[in-house]
């Protein structure tokens, strides 16, 4: 938690005086029932009217003075929780921004969500009350007690054995009933998971006319919930009765100990009116401050929860003194493996330890603990690709052929480091990718993904993605540009030894006005924008509609009202196949020198897809491409088709070579081409 | 005088309070709010923002009801801009609120002695102080002690604290009872009523929606209307009876306390209307963030692929920091509310002070004496007497919320069951035994078998909107035991044709008929027990391996269940996870791969085997080596059995009997491989696409 709060730091001040200024105030309530005394005893017994309106006029003032300090107080302790958790968000997000896919992996999306949202809001609460209140409630329990003790010492007997027995039965409740509400929790959960499975499912429900079934496993499911919350609810009823109780029976003996007294002449009857004061605020604050401890309670368990990220390993850097390889070779596997298992072992232990003590009310928590031991499982049955030796040539395409799980993504991934080898290493350009700073290294590669992500924005501006990082990281401009650079890329390549990228001196290289003209046209990048909006130039459109055309999307995006068409979020408004093209564009407007298709085209119909890959072997700068597929009619033509089965290479040749040699992609395209040939 | 201050802030929160849900309370919509994170914070923001209104006339109500439902729409329901327009009528009037108090009055006794027994509380309660201030004025000064009367009076006050702790404890039980089996009652009345709803409907509305309407809309419907009854109940005749006390005491101190009491609602309310723009714009930057985080987090691994952490992180901040600045003066304004009504209290408290003690001055030794005594109890009073109205005014907001949640609900009730085809009453049940033994649709299968599963399409007209017609006009007819290809590029119109003959969907026109009978005269469980169907979306329930596979069959024998798997090359797989067939998987299907999950989708149907088959691209994320190992299997399944297969795989779909080429909703060209290949069309320019490389 030391992490969490270095981020409170540069709130010192209003964690200190917000506090404070609470103490304040609360020191001024203890006096109220003291002046009360006063006035019945001088004021009333007296006759003292003088008295009478000092005290009340003094009873007011203190009010006026109270809400300026807890006001005061208020803005501090705002201040310090909206400003600590805006900076905590912040460093959070930045954090998630370097890890590498197998940490994602790990967590999982829906995790970080909620680490960003719900867990920072209720840091931001228990900040908050915790400022506000956590020393206020003690103190003015405490305080009541020494002012009690300073009337009478016999009478604030009372306080000091009814404080003791009024905490038991509060917290008593409180600790009781916290691990019951858990339980509720969990029940709700289950009810809600069974309503959301059933409707995702209604299809395959009723197709297997499950209707009543299921209806009776929610009705169970709904009664458990039930009889779970009328248990706490029975319990926790207990507290309002049962301190009144106490409190009440507290009074009676108050006003019996003070009757001697008074009788004795030791007290007068202001005192004990004042003690009986004091005995009210009491109660009023231990509820209060069960609540607040509650809701402390939460808030450390999110914050423990947000800590744990933190603490996960950022990326590697770039490495020095790796050995090189042939620069000219763009791509090259040495012996290459991974490990999901080996990957997650570095931290997998922390991680067990996690989902121990991980609050159960985090969704989550229970399915990624599943899920890990799942992976650890299936690591340690083997790796999830071992043994990998490729070169890949400048311009080449390599075709990567296997069934499901047999490692084709994984493979890919290893060249932009998404993944690190585990044995074994990953060569671009010679240089280890683990040599690279990763930017620069990403900027050569145009990667679309199995996954068709699409961002909410125009079309331009999802497309400006491949372009814009390009630009800074080192990408393509225009076709003559890029040609231009590749030759110096290839000529400088052959003599670049150097830990970073060979080429980054010319990438770099980019007049200001291509930088304005490519900048101006995107709008989202508010940041660039000098506040004119320009119509974009259409040189930079003409290069997303080149992308666009060889990425068989022209109909796409004429259909969405040409570049400026909105897309939603998560590209909702697209179809899959839709989608699939839009993410092609992306990544060949960087024009990359490594094009990585995973399995990308799977919701195209076979005549686009086949123009597709028509199009990108006709590609000017003709990039090395990856192109991960399930048929061998996507890679016949490849130069190279690497054949996976089950994480190991069992061919490596083309699809001549492969079908005299290699078994199991003979059966592959049997399968889709035997019939075929009878015909 | 404690039970109150105990009871005002019990309702703030406290895990013991009458509401007694404090801990689970919020956190409910904190989990709805993880899965549907727009709608459900926005939700919680409108619940949780000080929001007040003009009052409690029933107009008022119902249109601010109507306003945050209203508002709550266009929340939850973007893509839905179809309820809008029934936002009006749903919520017109108290409808609503009545159709609650049916559902209520299977507890209408408990209900009633709630009431009584809350009453009987109040006015316990509210005694004690009296009590408490005569047995002060017992102890006037040194020797003038009345021991006997205090003797009597303490007893007494043990007595009432007693009774009063008795009441309070039946009070909270009671409403425990009838707030929880009501929710329950609702749930299930609503689930069960949303098994006949009308597959269209769902689709328009989306999973997250329903869910936070059962769920959500139910709890807060349970908070707002019942614990809110009794809340504002409790409230009003507290501020009766704390009246009735006052002037019953000193009426003078009495009109003091009244006038000036409410000025303290006056500031809550002044700076609750004013905080509830900051909430407003709080939680939509909030939502903004989320929505932010939500959808770059989603594609994270793209972010980094094309190297845009930097960027994102400005974008993040951007939103951040503004979020940084809403946040604050929605947090401090809001948390002024409880200062500057205590600085009221304090000047209340002040007047009571100065004015009794005056008066007790002024009265000494006259007849009509205001004794020490009676200003304490006015003080214990004039302390408390803000804090029924904060807490009806609280209650007004959670009642508005209500009934806005209540009108969703029984919208949803409303909503009419589909019918389940003619003879629905009787073979309806029948079908509830069905799935727990196949029992009666048995029969009927084996008569299928014996050569029947003759599908026609008879001049089928359908659209899902009334402005796009999709499928006109399409006729055909699948005799038993053909294999039905259907085939044709993305989105023209193929699960369509699925939604259709299983009857997810009705026809606008025409007739679909199996063995001549038309699919509405028969019922929707007889005519989907003839179909197995495998859907191009995987979906696994989360359970057991085992209790996913015997879905359709829940008596089958694990023999049974072993040979269905193995004939769908799913049991090599099986048998290495952990527990085998026990082993548990989440309705995502955890670790198992997408193909793994298509062929216990497979096994799934090759266990229960009907004689219809619908395979909806069945085999588009399984390798082609598998897909050829289950070839075989698939083939012996669909001999004898009328089979639709929608595939993009030319492949699969190669020896069907007959394929139907669709585009754009429309089936463009009927017949075999051979003929559609001979004829040249838009089939052959399909197929020709993938080899003229």
């Amino acid at each position: 938690m030391r992490k969490l709060f270095s981020y409170l730091k540069s709130y010192r001040k209003e964690c200190v005086l917000g506090p404070l200024l609470k103490l304040a105030e609360a020191t001024l309530e203890l006096f109220i029932p003291m002046i009360v005394a006063s006035v019945i005893d001088r004021g009333i017994g007296g006759g003292d009217r003088g008295h009478i309106v000092r005290m009340g006029l003094l009873l007011a003032g203190l009010g006026l003075l109270g809400l300026g300090f807890s006001v005061t107080a208020q803005y501090f302790s705002a201040r310090a929780a909206v400003g600590f958790v805006t900076k905590l968000r912040h460093a959070l997000y930045a954090h998630i921004q370097r890890f590498p896919y197998a940490t994602l992996d790990r967590i999982g999306i829906p995790t970080l969500i909620t680490r960003m949202s719900s867990d920072m809001n209720q840091v931001q609460t228990g900040l908050n009350l915790t400022l506000r209140l956590l020393l206020r409630s003690p103190f003015v329990v405490f305080g009541a007690m020494v002012m009690a003790f300073t009337i009478d010492a016999s009478a604030a007997l009372w306080f000091a054995a009814v404080i003791p027995v009024l905490a038991a039965v509060v917290f008593g409740v409180m600790l009781l009933t916290m691990p019951m509400y858990k339980r509720v929790q969990e029940r709700l959960d289950r009810v809600l998971g069974t309503t959301r499975e059933n409707l995702n499912g209604v299809r395959v429900l009723r197709a297997f006319r499950k209707e009543e079934a299921e209806c009776r496993s929610f009705a169970e499911q709904n009664a458990a919930l039930t009889a779970a919350q009328q248990r706490v609810g029975r319990l926790s009823a207990l507290m309002n009765p049962l301190t009144y109780v106490i409190i009440n029976a507290a009074v009676i003996g108050l006003i019996h100990t003070g009757a001697l007294r008074v009788q004795g002449g030791i007290l007068t009857q202001g005192a004990v009116v004042a003690l009986y004061n004091y005995m009210s605020q009491i109660l009023v604050e231990l509820i209060k401050l069960a609540n607040l401890i509650i809701n402390i309670t939460k808030s450390l368990a999110c914050g423990k929860r947000i800590q744990s990220v933190l603490d996960m390993e950022d990326e590697e850097k770039a490495q020095s003194g790796l050995p090189g390889g042939d620069p000219a070779v763009r791509v090259e596997f040495d012996n290459a493996a991974f490990s999901y298992y080996a990957a997650a072992e570095s931290d997998s232990v922390r991680r067990d330890k996690q989902c121990l003590s991980a609050d159960p009310a985090a969704i989550g928590a229970d399915e990624q603990c599943s899920s890990l031991r799942g992976n650890s499982a299936e690591g340690a049955a083997g790796e999830a690709l071992s043994g990998v030796t490729l070169r890949a040539m400048p311009g080449q395409v390599i075709g990567v052929i296997g069934g499901t799980g047999s490692g084709k993504s994984t493979l890919v991934n290893l060249i932009p480091r998404f993944y690190e080898a585990t044995r074994g290493r990953v060569l671009v350009d010679g240089i280890d990718v683990r040599a690279w700073e990763p930017a620069q290294l990403r900027a050569k590669i145009g990667l679309v993904p199995q996954k068709a992500v699409l961002f909410r924005g125009t079309i331009r501006e999802n497309l400006l993605w491949g372009l814009d990082s390009a630009l800074v990281g080192g990408g393509a401009l225009d076709a003559p540009q890029i040609s231009e650079r590749k030759k110096q890329n290839d000529s400088s390549a052959a003599g670049a030894d150097v830990g970073i990228g060979p080429s980054v001196p010319e990438r770099i290289v980019l007049n200001d006005a291509q930088r304005t003209v490519l900048y101006s046209a995107d709008g989202d990048n508010s940041a660039m924008h000098s506040g004119t909006e320009n119509p974009p130039p259409c040189d930079s459109d003409e290069l997303l509609m080149e992308a666009v055309t060889c990425a068989q999307a022209a109909d796409v995006v004429a259909a969405k009202g040409g570049l400026d068409g909105e897309i939603e979020q998560f590209g909702r408004n697209l179809s899959g196949g839709q989608r699939q093209r839009l993410t092609i564009a992306r990544a060949l407007v960087r024009r990359p020198e490594i094009l990585i298709l995973d399995d990308s085209s799977s919701a195209l119909d076979f005549a686009t897809d086949a123009a597709l890959r028509k199009a990108i072997r006709a590609l000017p700068d003709h990039p090395t491409v990856f192109l991960v597929a399930q048929r061998t009619s996507a890679v016949r033509n490849a130069d190279q088709i690497v054949v996976l089965d089950e994480g190991r290479v069992v061919g490596l040749g083309t699809h001549e070579q492969l079908l005299d040699t290699c078994p199991v992609y003979r059966e592959i395209h049997e399968s889709q081409f035997r019939r075929e040939a009878a015909l | 005088m404690r039970k109150h201050d105990a009871g005002a802030d019990a309702r703030a929160g406290s895990p013991a309070s009458g509401k007694s849900r404090g801990v689970g309370d919020a956190a409910p919509y904190r989990r709805v709010s993880k899965a549907f994170p727009l709608g459900g914070r926005w939700h919680r923001a409108s619940h949780g923002s000080p929001m007040t209104d003009e009052g409690l006339s029933p107009q008022g109500t119902a249109s601010r009801g109507a306003q945050v439902s209203a508002a709550k729409d266009t929340r939850t329901a973007e893509c839905r801009p179809y309820r809008q327009e029934r936002t009006g009528e749903r919520t017109a009037g108290s409808r609503p609120y009545r159709r609650v108090l049916t559902l209520l009055r299977p507890y209408r006794l408990l209900i009633l002695a709630s009431i009584l027994l809350s009453a009987a509380s109040v006015a316990l309660t509210l005694y004690l102080p009296v009590l408490v201030g005569r047995a002060i004025d017992c102890v006037v000064g040194p020797g003038q002690v009345d021991f006997d009367a205090i003797g009597t009076l303490l007893l007494q006050i043990a007595l009432f604290a007693a009774l009063t702790a008795l009441v309070q404890w039946l009070v909270s039980v009671i409403n425990n009872r009838v707030t929880y089996q009501t929710v329950r009652d609702l749930r299930n009345r609503a689930f069960r009523h949303l098994q006949r709803l009308p597959l269209s409907w769902l689709d328009r509305r989306g999973v997250g929606s329903v869910v936070s309407q059962i769920i959500t809309d139910v709890d807060q419907l349970a908070d707002g209307l019942l614990l809110g009854f009794t809340q504002l109940f409790t409230g009003v005749i507290t501020i009766l009876g704390t009246l009735g006390f006052m002037l019953s005491i000193k009426p003078l101190i009495a009109l003091i306390v009244i006038v000036l009491t409410p000025l303290s609602f006056v500031v809550a309310r002044f700076i609750a209307s004013h905080t509830h723009s900051y909430f407003l714009e709080q939680s939509r930057t909030r939502g903004e963030q989320t929505a932010f985080v939500d959808e770059l987090l989603g594609g994270q691994k793209v972010v980094k692929a094309f190297g845009r952490e930097e960027q994102a992180v400005k974008d993040f901040d951007a939103i951040n920091d503004r979020l940084e600045k809403t946040s604050l003066k929605a947090v401090f304004f809001s948390s002024l509310t409880n200062p500057c009504t205590r600085f009221v209290n304090s000047v209340v408290y002040a007047a009571v002070v100065l004015t009794g003690a005056l008066l007790c001055v002024s009265t000494a030794g006259t007849e009509a004496v205001f004794t020490v005594g009676s200003l304490s109890a006015l003080l214990a009073y004039a302390n408390q007497y803000t804090k029924p109205f904060n807490e009806i005014s609280g209650v007004v907001t959670e009642f508005q919320n209500a009934l806005a949640c209540a009108g969703r609900i029984f919208e949803l009730m409303d909503e009419p069951e589909e019918d389940q085809g003619s003879g629905i009453k009787d073979q309806g049940s029948e079908s509830v035994g069905a799935d727990a033994h196949v029992g009666p649709s048995a029969p009927e299968r084996n008569t299928q078998n014996d050569g029947a599963g003759r599908v026609q399409m008879d001049h089928v007209f359908f659209s899902y909107t009334k402005d796009k017609p999709l499928i006109e006009d399409l006729s055909f007819t699948a005799e038993p035991g053909q294999r039905i290809a259907i085939v044709g590029p993305t989105g023209c119109g193929k699960t369509t044709l699925i939604n259709l003959l299983m009857r997810f969907y009705d026809v606008d026109g025409g007739a679909i008929r199996v063995d001549g009978t038309d699919l509405r005269d028969m019922t929707r469980a007889g005519l989907r027990a003839k179909y197995g169907m495998v859907l191009q979306e995987t979906w696994l329930r989360s359970g057991t391996i085992r209790e996913n596979l015997t879905l359709g069959k829940p008596e089958a024998t694990d023999a049974e269940i072993e040979a269905a798997c193995r004939a769908a090359h799913a049991h090599s797989f099986i048998r290495l996870l952990p527990q085998g067939y026990d082993t548990y998987i989440t309705e995502d299907g955890g670790m198992l791969s997408q193909g793994q999950k298509q062929l216990l989708c497979i096994a799934r149907i090759m266990l229960c085997l009907p004689p219809m088959l619908i395979l909806d691209e069945a085999t588009s994320s399984i390798d082609t080596r598998t897909e050829l190992k289950i070839q075989s299997a698939f083939a012996r399944m669909m001999r004898g059995r009328t089979s639709f297969i929608v595939a993009h795989r030319l492949s699969t779909i190669r020896e069907a009997d007959v394929i139907l080429v669709m585009r754009e909703g429309k089936v463009v060209e009927i017949g075999n491989h051979e003929e559609l290949l001979k004829k040249g069309g838009f089939y052959a320019s399909l197929y020709n696409s993938q080899f003229a490389q």
